[in-house]
């Protein structure tokens, strides 16, 4: 079965009980690993938006454990929107967004629940680059239009890997 | 004789190098350097205001 949300943003926040046959096999091995994060708050006016955060997470560990965790994540998110698809439930949209060529491998989905008037909003991208995964999770609790378009989350992603590469290289030079 | 053993000498030589090499393009970031990688509030841009940075402790999981 699809997580529910809490699970779909659990990988960078807190320890929950799995909820589907795919989290077990990963969600153990995500909360052994030593995350570094970074979150922010976007503060509004707008009376129409609750919250808004964002989250980038960086964790690092052998190659073959960091992409093995990598598969079975984006692995298990395609697996819910190929779910999505053939049983779309009302209130629960979810579509994979398209993202440039960042990392070595990448995969991004944009989740919605609620309606029009009520709806939490979850951008959800997760990058290997070599041996270090990157998260970013997008969050608007809101009931009109987004504040962030896809594409400005899509060029935070590019950000936080091109700093992540320059940083990397430079500790090697 | 010397000169076979030359030979061997240069391919132990060159096959260590290169074991080398590979070791370190494989090399996994230290927790320093990905600290150091994360974003800043700036560099994110709009008006996101930083609220945490840092390892995640196990009292925060």
């Amino acid at each position: 079965m699809c997580p529910e949300a809490e699970s779909v943003v659990a990988p960078i926040g807190a320890g929950r009980e799995p909820s589907g046959d795919w989290n077990a096999d990963w969600q153990g091995a995500l909360h052994e690993l030593n995350w570094h994060m970074a979150v922010f708050a976007l503060p509004t006016t707008r009376s129409d938006v609750g919250s808004v955060s964002l989250t980038e997470g960086l964790v690092t560990g052998d190659l073959e454990e960091v992409s093995s965790i990598y598969a079975a994540l984006s692995g298990g998110y395609r697996l819910c929107l190929e779910l999505a698809d053939e049983q779309p439930q009302p209130g629960h949209d979810v579509e994979e967004l398209a993202l440039p060529q960042v990392g070595d491998e990448r995969f991004g989905w944009k989740l919605s629940l609620g309606d029009e008037r009520d709806r939490w909003d979850i951008r959800w991208i997760l990058v290997r680059d070599g041996a270090v995964l990157v998260a970013i999770e997008e969050n608007e609790v809101l009931t009109g239009e987004n504040l962030l378009s896809d594409e400005q989350v899509v060029e935070i992603v590019e950000k936080a890997c091109a700093k992540l590469s320059s940083r990397v290289a430079d500790s090697r030079a | 004789m010397t000169s076979r053993l030359r030979s061997w000498a240069s391919v132990v030589l060159v096959a260590g190098l290169l074991l080398v090499a590979c070791g370190g393009c494989s090399e996994s970031p230290t927790g320093e350097q990905l600290a150091g990688s994360l974003l800043t509030a700036d560099e994110v841009g709009l008006q996101w205001q930083a609220e945490f940075s840092g390892a995640l402790t196990d009292d925060m999981r």
